[in-house]
């Protein structure tokens, strides 16, 4: 491949002259005049490209704010420039997205046709409100621009990936600003338009989704359908956006680091960083599709020969990664290897070999992390001194130092709602949504944070209360309900909202409801928070793993190894160092120097 | 996933709000509850799709457009694509304000009359001069009532043991706790009514952001949901025991000043929740009331206060008028007295 893709944004060509009290921008170097160095400016920006990549195959990603007020003078001098560009660089009109941005509509024909009649429909503002960027699109482009739809037009990047141009200011009118677009048509669109293709999807829009510049996570975007369209993109796999408007040059990621967010920069401004950038196609030998990212930024020295420069940034400087790999081909399954391994080791295997080969599989780790979910959480066990010291009881083994106050984390609803994603984002991002046959809210808590999960999955749903707490139930409390006779549940989604070393869970599956999990493949347990001792992996809940624990009291537990465990937050507690003896051993127990906390009959255990 | 789905013999039943409410707040990651007004084209296309895959009995299908004001611009062309599905519409509860939206002025029929408020009780979607439909009252509150009777009579077991907080016997018990795991998606659907009942009748308190109280396992699933569709704090009771001492000793609920309802999966005498009312009060907090999926009535209706604190706002009722078809009842040891 020999191609590369030049991503440029935010030309802001603006008139000079308007009426009276209407703001003209100066702050752009391209102008709707054919005064000054305008012609001038795009001539050393197609320098600089043709000195960098001369001989590339070139396509050209415009992600908006073209002009700065829609007019139609400013698109006919952005034509102009745009043409220039085009031309120079040998780009082909096939090869074009042009992306149109919250400047370019003309607002002054949002006004005229509202004036102009009783009742209008929504599509017919959006036909009013583009028609100069439509007549621009047209004649840039030889074809029609459809501004009712938001995916209006596609690239495909040498058979290898397509770029999707969506209409983020479908919703843009004299009032609203920002970015939003009908997520349900997207959906709709995307379907239609990506039906018979294998290709990896990457959006293009001009408003941005998240700040780079602002101190805003929701960037220039309307919060709710954010959220619905990162939902959206999430679901459909796709995991980049090219995009505009922040005039500044970038890379974020958002959700944990599943969508990566690139932002040009500005092609014009005086005032704020200059830039653009050039997406290089990787010549592998796999069929990895992978972007080089070139950043350039106009250095503007001021100087009397020469106003200003573009130069090459170091994506170590910038802050921005030197790659993005918008597909890999799949490496090879690694635990086949290991069942290998095993099988061919001699039966008389000594422990420590064992110990290897464990370590080897764990070191094979798997943890969730999303800083908008396990960094907030732990703010808030700060913020609401969740995290307590004492002594706490939940049965005669399970005893502790400290204690994190879950029940009071979710009385507040924002927090209960929070709770109620982190668990969400936790089994999506882990991709097992689908293969759940049953959820488990297991614990008060637990069932509390489950009920988005089990309603927005359309899952069977059960709860039940603690192994701990079992005989403190009416019998009809701890039943499960659900029969496992045929084998219909394989896989079933234990939530809770804390897990220490994972006894209670090993205890429901193997004591209280052998009968039902005899039958089940795999356990996803999924906790708020996780306060044992090991480093976090999704196998430190499973028997083999627990055993190889110094001092762990192996004769008590449950002989459960299909858990995949994950947790929004480690956050380990100090357990309590007494044995069985506790009771003659603890001086503040023994002595009834107060502080300790029940959370259980011991009244049946005392003789 | 359409929850709100009722099958009778000469219709299905559909309330659009109830389906709104699920999209916007479980699918998507809106927050306003049940204070939604506005139907999406979202939810509509997801109606589409359950009803383009699904085999419903009727094909007269009743959309419920009670609590929605204000309709998003293509929703017609949608119930337009879902009636061509060979589907008869009836369309009930249709305010004033979405009538010109969803162009029902182009339908021609004469049973469409406006009320006095110039909203539509019923408005037939097609033009025929006869059928049966006509005929036929269409009210949600009885829809909703045999369809929740006739799920939960399989819940109710014969049990014949004494109640775990009165003295008393109960003939059956009423299992909600595998109602809830088995009635899916029916339940939400149920909650959602339950929420409605509670934003109704105390839309005044609820400005005060009252805070709902779960006093045992399968009340927390309900006060879970209600907390998402009322947008209210919730507290909970563990089985008032050692947890409640835990809070008074870490003294971590502050109940000054605070409004409280109680809500409970089936209440029968009230002994749990007179229980947890005094815990409240004594605590300082306020008392507001208390919420039900169901309830036992065994006083008549004279003999209940109507306007009592006391009084359980339920979904639904096991009263004389049922508790025999339902094969529920409260009994003593006592003997009878002759006459």
């Amino acid at each position: 491949m020999d191609s590369i893709i030049l991503h440029i944004s935010d030309f802001h060509v603006s008139l000079d002259k308007k009426l009276k009290d209407e703001r003209v921008n100066s702050d752009s170097f391209l102008r709707a005049s054919k005064e000054g160095l305008s012609s001038q400016y795009i001539d050393k920006f197609i320098q600089k490209v043709k000195q960098e990549f001369n001989s590339k195959n070139i396509y050209l990603l415009v992600t908006g704010d073209i002009t700065d007020c829609g007019a139609e003078l400013e698109f006919n001098y952005a034509k102009t420039y745009l043409e220039n560009i085009i031309t120079e660089l040998n780009i082909k009109k096939e090869c074009v997205l042009l992306i149109p941005g919250d400047h370019d509509i003309h607002r002054r024909d949002i006004e005229d046709f509202i004036y102009s009649k009783e009742d209008y429909t929504k599509e017919e503002i959006n036909k009013a409100k583009f028609k100069n960027f439509s007549a621009f699109y047209e004649g840039i482009l030889g074809k029609k621009f459809t501004p009712n739809e938001v995916i209006f037009d596609t690239l495909k990047i040498e058979n290898s990936f397509l770029l999707l141009g969506v209409n983020s200011s479908y919703y843009v009118d004299l009032e609203n600003t920002e970015g939003k677009i009908d997520v349900e048509k997207f959906k709709l669109e995307l379907n239609k338009k990506t039906k018979d293709s294998e290709l990896k999807n990457v959006i293009c829009c001009h408003h941005n989704i998240a700040s780079l510049y602002e101190d805003k996570n929701s960037g220039q975007w309307n919060k709710t359908n954010r959220l619905a369209f990162i939902t959206a993109l999430e679901s459909k796999d796709i995991k980049f956006i090219f995009s505009g408007n922040e005039h500044t040059s970038g890379c974020k990621k958002i959700t944990g680091d599943s969508i990566t967010i690139s932002d040009s920069g500005a092609l014009s401004s005086k005032k704020d960083d200059c830039a653009f950038k050039i997406y290089e196609l990787e010549n592998n030998d796999s069929d990895d599709i992978i972007l080089i990212n070139h950043i350039y930024g106009l250095q503007k020295v001021g100087n009397n020969d020469d106003l200003y420069y573009w130069e090459k940034r170091t994506n170590s400087d910038a802050k921005q990664p030197k790659k993005f790999e918008i597909s890999i081909a799949k490496p090879p399954v690694l635990e086949d290897e290991i069942t290998e391994l095993v099988e061919s080791l001699p039966t008389e295997d000594s422990a420590v070999e064992s110990l290897n080969i464990l370590e080897i599989k764990n070191s094979n780790s798997d943890v969730y992390y999303n800083s908008e979910f396990t960094d907030v959480l732990y703010d808030k066990v700060k913020e609401l001194n969740l995290f307590h010291s004492g002594h706490f009881h939940w049965s005669e083994t399970s005893r502790a130092h400290n204690w994190i106050d879950t029940s009071k984390l979710i009385e507040n609803k924002d927090n209960l709602s929070l709770a109620k994603n982190a668990i969400i984002d936790v089994i999506e991002k882990k991709n097992f949504s689908d293969q759940i046959d049953l959820i488990i809210g297991l614990g008060y808590e637990g069932n509390i944070i489950s009920s988005k999960a089990a309603i927005k999955f359309n899952k069977d749903y059960a709860f039940l209360p603690y192994s701990y707490r079992h005989d403190e139930h009416h019998k009809y409390e701890n039943e499960l309900n659900f029969d496992n006779k045929s084998k219909d549940y394989k896989n079933v989604l234990i939530i809770t909202d804390v897990v220490n070393d994972g006894r209670t869970i090993r205890k429901l599956i193997r004591k209280r409801q052998d009968n039902f999990f005899k039958n089940v493949d795999k356990v996803y347990v999924v906790s708020l928070f996780y306060t044992g001792e090991s480093i976090l992996n999704n196998d430190i809940l499973n028997y083999d793993f627990i055993k190889t624990i110094p001092d762990y009291d192996i004769e008590k537990d449950e002989e459960v190894n299909n858990i995949e465990f994950y947790t929004v937050k480690s956050l380990k507690v100090e357990k309590c160092p007494y044995g069985d003896d506790f009771r003659e051993t603890c001086l503040i127990v023994k002595d009834k120097l107060g502080c300790v906390n029940l959370f259980y009959d011991e009244s049946k255990y005392i003789k | 996933m359409i929850v709100s789905l009722i099958e009778t013999l000469e219709y299905s039943y559909i309330n659009l709000h109830a389906e709104e409410v699920i999209s916007s707040n479980y699918l998507n990651d809106d927050n306003q509850g049940i204070y939604i007004s506005s139907l999406q084209f979202e939810t509509v296309n997801r109606l589409f799709n359950f009803l383009k895959d699904s085999s419903v009995q009727s094909n007269n299908i009743v959309l419920d457009f009670k609590n929605i004001q204000n309709v998003q611009s293509n929703i017609i062309d949608k119930i337009i694509e879902i009636r061509d599905l060979g589907n008869k519409l009836i369309l009930i509860n249709i305010s004033e304000k979405i009538i010109k939206p969803l162009s029902l002025k182009t339908i021609e029929n004469p049973n469409n009359i406006v009320n006095v408020k110039g909203d539509y009780d019923i408005f037939y979607f097609f033009s025929e001069q006869e059928s049966d439909l006509y005929k036929i009252n269409i009210e949600s509150g009885n829809i909703f009532y045999y369809e929740f009777k006739k799920r939960l009579i399989k819940y109710i077991d014969e049990y014949r043991k004494p109640h775990a907080s009165s003295f008393v016997y109960l003939h059956s018990f009423i299992d909600l706790k595998k109602f809830i795991s088995f009635e899916t998606p029916f339940i939400y659907y149920a909650l959602y009514r339950l929420a409605v009942k509670i934003r109704d009748k105390w839309e005044k308190n609820l400005k005060d952001e009252p805070i709902l109280v779960g006093q045992s396992l399968t009340s927390t699933f309900i006060v879970s949901v209600l907390s998402k569709l009322l947008k209210l704090d919730i507290l909970v009771f563990d089985k008032i025991g050692p947890i409640n001492k835990l809070y008074n000793k870490l003294e971590k609920h502050n109940y000054e000043n605070k409004k409280y309802i109680v809500v409970s999966d089936l209440v029968c005498l009230g002994t749990e929740v007179k229980i947890t009312k005094n815990l409240i009060e004594f605590s300082g907090g306020k008392y507001l009331g208390n919420v039900s999926l169901a309830k036992i009535e065994t006083l008549t209706r004279d003999d209940l206060n109507l306007g009592s604190i006391d009084r359980t706002i339920s979904i639904f009722s096991i009263t004389e008028k049922n508790n025999v078809e339902l094969n529920y009842y409260i009994y003593t040891n006592l003997k009878k007295l002759n006459g």
